[in-house]
């Protein structure tokens, strides 16, 4: 999985792997708290 | 039916009597083979996330790009054939940095779209117009990609999606790729116009998560791709402006060009072997 943003300030930044590790993360503990798996 | 598409899909540019070109709907079709790749639009900027299919573990994933930049302020997403996407991701590099040396601004999202969609409808036979270079058909099959082009100029944060037939549509949030139908209705659930960027990006995850034909495994080095470099150096983890050398970082940057050079320069030859192979080439 790949994720990148583009934004007004910083223009284009590849995530990294600290940031998409706490993406991850943090979408696990959002389907977590909705009751999935 | 079947006899009717065998009839009409013969030569890119024969509309069937329904109105179809059938070789276009084969190349989004192609496209439906492709990775997922989603993009997501906010007020903050757009974050555009790619499922990345590792075939063999003893494939250099870092070369797998689904996601590039064509200038600092416009990146592309991609699905479908790769290799297809190299011209056209090439062909906006030089429209940006064209704008930029002519107009000395940067060039907007709305515009380089179309640009690349007037490629993507260069194909077929190239009509009457043989003779002329500028008239020629780029390719003699439509164009088996589709891009998702994120970026932010004076409208702010923009993100298209273009397809074959030349196609290009404005989206706040959109899929493309295999799973993309299923990835749109968790979207449409989910998108919200006021969203963070940070609430995006986790969007963007959870929908390939639910999307990806693999499942999400924890992270080695080579899952994410290298950061983007400014002047052949490592930008680290966000991609540093253009910026004015010193003397001092000039006289450590420059290449030795002579074996006296090389002796008396610093250990920046040992600390990196690109350096060192380029010093023995240059003998």
């Amino acid at each position: 999985m790949e994720l990148a943003r583009v934004t007004p300030e910083g223009g284009f930044v590849m995530y990294s792997r600290a940031e998409l590790e706490a993406i991850i993360k943090a979408a696990q503990e959002e389907v977590a708290a909705e009751g999935g798996h | 039916m079947y006899q009717t598409r065998t009839a009409y899909d013969r030569g890119v540019g024969t509309f069937s009597p329904e109105g179809r070109l059938f070789q276009v709907e084969y190349a989004i079709k192609a496209i439906e083979l492709g990775s997922c790749a989603i993009g997501v639009r906010t007020a903050f900027g757009v974050v555009l996330g790619v499922e990345k299919r590792i075939t063999s573990p003893l494939l250099e994933q870092s070369s797998v790009e689904k996601i590039q930049e064509v200038d600092r302020h416009i990146a592309t997403a991609i699905s479908g054939l790769a290799a297809d996407s190299r011209t056209l991701i090439d062909h906006a590099r030089v429209e940006c940095a064209n704008h930029k040396f002519t107009y000395d601004e940067p060039l907007r999202v709305e515009s380089l779209t179309q640009s690349v969609c007037d490629l993507k409808m260069s194909f077929g036979e190239g009509g009457d117009d043989e003779g002329k270079e500028e008239k020629k058909a780029k390719m003699s099959r439509p164009f088996g990609v589709s891009l998702l082009v994120a970026g932010c100029d004076a409208r702010g944060p923009q993100l298209y999606h273009t397809d074959p037939s030349g196609t290009y549509v404005a989206w706040d949030a959109q899929a493309i790729g295999n799973g993309s139908e299923a990835a749109r209705t968790i979207l449409r659930e989910r998108y919200a116009k006021s969203m963070s960027l940070e609430a995006a990006a986790t969007l963007v995850v959870r929908v390939l998560a639910e999307t990806m034909e693999e499942k999400v495994r924890p992270l080695d080095t080579s899952d994410v791709q290298q950061p983007a470099t400014v002047n052949g150096h490592h930008a680290g983890t966000a991609c540093r402006p253009l910026q004015s050398l010193t003397a001092s970082q000039i006289a450590h940057s420059r290449p030795c060009f002579t074996s006296a050079d090389h002796g008396q320069q610093h250990g920046a030859c040992a600390r990196d072997p690109r350096r060192r192979f380029r010093h023995v080439q240059q003998g």
